[in-house]
């Protein structure tokens, strides 16, 4: 299913495994100012958990599954 | 939405969704590999995840997250079909603040379960708490927010079938 870069049918783009994390690391760091793994690492861990809700917080954590 | 195969059934979800969007922006939509069961949810974005401009006046910026799950048709042996378990529908203004913003975030870390509308900075809103509160709506269909912002909002639409395109995809959405 993944490819060298990213396709689209048209409809859909399909990203790679590396694109995917890109993604997410790229809407990290506008909104959070800090990469896609620090930001996972930091989820998982709970740190954000005082309040998951703030929008900028939210807009990535539900970008997640493109870093896992 | 159902298929044979698992890529099928994220086909025929992706679809409807896709040409729901193209209403207002032609800006694909993005799937990260989530062609397969697993526990843990898919997602898919408009764009790159960054807010995608809309034409009109004012000219606002939208911005589509879903996850969602791949499950076996029930009572239809060898079928799949995808759930939806999440989105995030939001709406900017010029200047990058939050207009509104449609959640639905069951599996996260948040204790707010519902789906819930919230009004962001760009609302301008006057009462203090609202810009913090989580507004319970009942879960909304992307098709809703896009009607929303062409018939509300000032977005223009990108095709002069919009209004039947909504609701023929929502009306299909709505079945599952």
């Amino acid at each position: 299913m993944a490819t060298q870069t990213a396709k689209a049918n048209g409809r859909i783009r399909e990203l790679t495994r590396e694109q995917a994390r890109a993604l997410l690391d790229r809407q990290a760091r506008r909104y959070l100012g800090m990469g896609g793994d620090e930001f996972v690492r930091k989820w998982d861990a709970g740190e954000f958990d005082d309040n998951p809700d703030r929008p900028e917080v939210m807009r990535v954590a539900m970008l997640l599954p493109f870093g896992r | 939405m159902a298929g044979r195969t698992s890529a099928q059934a994220v086909q025929a979800f992706v679809d409807p969704l896709q040409l729901a969007l193209s209403c207002v922006t032609d800006a694909v939509v993005n799937i990260g590999g989530g062609y397969h069961p697993a526990d843990e949810p898919h997602a898919l974005t408009l764009g790159d995840g960054s807010p995608v401009r809309l034409r009109g006046d004012p000219p606002l910026a939208l911005s589509v997250i879903l996850h969602y799950r791949i499950v076996r048709a029930t009572g239809q042996r060898g079928l799949w079909r995808v759930q939806a378990i999440g989105y995030l529908y939001a709406l900017e203004d010029p200047d990058g603040r939050e207009v509104l913003a449609y959640h639905w975030h069951p599996l996260g870390h948040s204790a707010v379960l519902h789906p819930h509308l919230h009004l962001g900075a760009g609302a301008r809103v006057g009462f203090p708490r609202l810009s913090d509160a989580h507004l319970p709506t009942g879960w909304v269909a992307l098709e809703a927010v896009l009607r929303l912002a062409v018939a509300d909002l000032g977005v223009e639409p990108r095709r002069a079938d919009w209004d039947e395109v909504l609701r023929r995809t929502q009306k299909a959405l709505e079945q599952w």
